[in-house]
């Protein structure tokens, strides 16, 4: 399977002693990945490093581009759509001209724009100031932004946050819909049933240390439900931390 | 986990090695996987070049909607329109004793000394801190280029919204008449009021330069300004005991462009090397702390 993008061996370590502990993944195409992890566990962090907002303490990430490894993050920037926390949009720019902000740097980027507001639900609201957009609307923005351009892949950190059941069930659908094009995505969730949903792969992450990778169907062989096998492993590590201690 | 058999356990892994996922691979190239991608090295036939020009265009966009663009915009615009209504109504003596020729020079030695600045340093917290706080920093970045580029246009769009000031000063004046002689060459008198107002834009490189570097250090816009005119104020005092060497102060040359005409070759090549000695120093030095910042 082709591989999109690489964190091999990435640390980061916080002041506090938090972040990510020897991170490596991979994102392969078309396929949806998922990084699943409680509050704090080190999405963000591994997401910031992915998207090339915080630089490694050590460890590479690396897009693959023509069968080699470009550390070029504005090659990543350029093939990749990012969303990495809370998304703030420029609001006192209408979601259109949000979109073009992105969408100046690509060929056809206005109407990529207007596709991306279509996908979102957002086409309505084309014309209104991003700054009276609540924080689902806001949410659905950065996603679209995101999509500006026909990214080969997407990396996107709790992309259903503040949405209603309605919303995530949308945001599910689109991207299934986008594996379905050929876009490789990476998401990280805390919840288990978004990971159950949508995911072809799963990683989990507990404490800055990854636990377990995998097929969801392997991960899901002879157990009851996802979730009750992710709060097994959580414990288990859990326990052997104290024990360490 | 026994029931998990075929997943790739990572808990103890300590190189790339160990994931069955990404193989054994030394390089990308040695993993079938990658093998056949299909060629996506190409930004769509942009150069660096031509992306820093579509980022710039973005920051100028975003800096035009701000209110605080257009009220310096404004600003700049009234002042000649005011010294002409207060030399018509006689107030002061200030105003009265000089004559229309002088009354640009006037007007553009109150604007670039003090307002230009102050609004160049608003414009500059507003395209680094304030989109800090709230959050548009980081959209920014996201955008498909490398931060020294998004750096160098908000810089450059902060520099034009400057001249942007100035250029509306120097049309007011010539509607409200203050750039315009009773007698004499019209077009030579119009055009030194223009050279006058871009040669105002050498000090401004120092500004921004200054005012840039410190919203990487300072977490409220408060903070910087209060700052900085601290600095400014310093800065005024030390020529007293700098004796010649306060010529090469950051601030030695903010009146600079409303007295060129009675400027030396010699003053001018000195005000230009400190432009460029102090713009390198703070540009250089706040590009490589943006780059390091954590967003």
């Amino acid at each position: 399977m082709e591989t999109v993008m690489i964190a091999a061996n990435v640390t980061k370590q916080y002041k506090n002693g938090r972040g990510v502990k020897n991170a490596t993944l991979s994102l392969n195409r078309g396929e949806i990945h998922v990084l699943l992890g409680a509050n704090g566990a080190g999405k963000s962090t591994l997401m910031k490093m992915l998207a090339g907002l915080m630089e490694p303490d050590s460890g590479e990430v690396y897009y693959v581009e023509d069968g080699g490894k470009s550390p070029d993050v504005r090659s990543r920037l350029y093939h990749g759509g990012f969303l990495v926390e809370q998304p703030e949009p420029f609001g006192y720019l209408t979601a259109f001209e949000n979109l073009m902000q992105k969408g100046r740097y690509y060929t056809g980027g206005s109407e990529s724009a207007e596709k991306a507001l279509q996908l979102t639900g957002l086409k309505k609201h084309r014309n209104e100031r991003a700054a009276a957009f609540s924080t689902g609307m806001k949410q659905r923005l950065g996603l679209a932004v995101a999509l500006t351009g026909n990214p080969e892949f997407l990396v996107l950190d709790e992309p259903t946050n503040g949405m209603d059941i309605e919303g995530r069930a949308d945001i599910h659908n689109l991207l299934k819909e986008l594996k379905n094009e050929g876009v490789s995505i990476f998401l990280s969730t805390h919840l288990v049933h978004d990971a159950e949903s949508i995911a072809d792969r799963i990683t989990v992450i507990h404490e800055g240390t990854m636990l377990e990778s995998g097929l969801k169907d392997d991960l899901l062989k002879g157990i009851d439900s996802l979730e009750s096998w992710y709060l097994k492993r959580i414990r288990e590590n859990t326990c052997r931390s104290e024990v360490a201690v | 986990m026994s029931s998990v058999s075929n997943t790739d356990s990572i808990g103890n892994m300590g190189s790339i090695n160990s994931i069955g996922n990404i193989g054994n691979m030394s390089s990308v190239n040695s993993a079938g996987s990658m093998g056949n991608m299909s060629s996506s090295s190409s930004f769509g036939g942009m150069t660096p070049l031509s992306s820093l020009v579509i980022t710039y265009r973005n920051e100028l966009i975003r800096m035009f909607r701000r209110k605080k663009m257009l009220a310096g915009v404004i600003t700049a615009a009234l002042i000649p329109i005011a010294a002409v209504l207060l030399k018509g109504l006689a107030i002061g003596w200030y105003i009265t004793v000089i004559n229309s020729e002088d009354l640009f020079r006037t007007a553009l030695s109150l604007f670039t000394p003090l307002l230009l600045p102050l609004f160049t340093m608003i414009l500059t917290a507003d395209a680094f801190m304030d989109e800090q706080s709230k959050g548009s920093l980081r959209t920014s970045i996201l955008l498909p280029d490398v931060r020294s580029a998004h750096f160098t246009a908000k810089a450059a769009s902060v520099f034009t919204g400057a001249l942007c000031m100035l250029l509306a000063l120097w049309l007011s004046s010539i509607v409200s008449g203050i750039a315009v002689p009773s007698r004499g060459e019209w077009l030579t008198s119009v055009a030194f009021g223009l050279l006058q107002c871009l040669a105002s834009l050498l000090p401004v490189l120092i500004v921004v330069g200054f005012s840039s570097l410190a919203a990487q250090c300072f977490k409220s816009v408060g903070g910087m300004i209060v700052v900085l005119i601290g600095l400014n104020i310093i800065l005024n005092i030390l020529p007293l005991w700098l004796g010649g060497f306060s010529r090469l102060l950051p601030t030695a040359w903010l009146g600079f462009g409303a007295n060129i005409g009675s400027l030396s070759a010699n003053s001018i090549l000195t005000a230009v090397a400190a432009a460029v000695f102090w713009s390198a120093v703070t540009f250089g030095t706040a590009m490589l702390r943006f780059e390091r910042r954590m967003v």
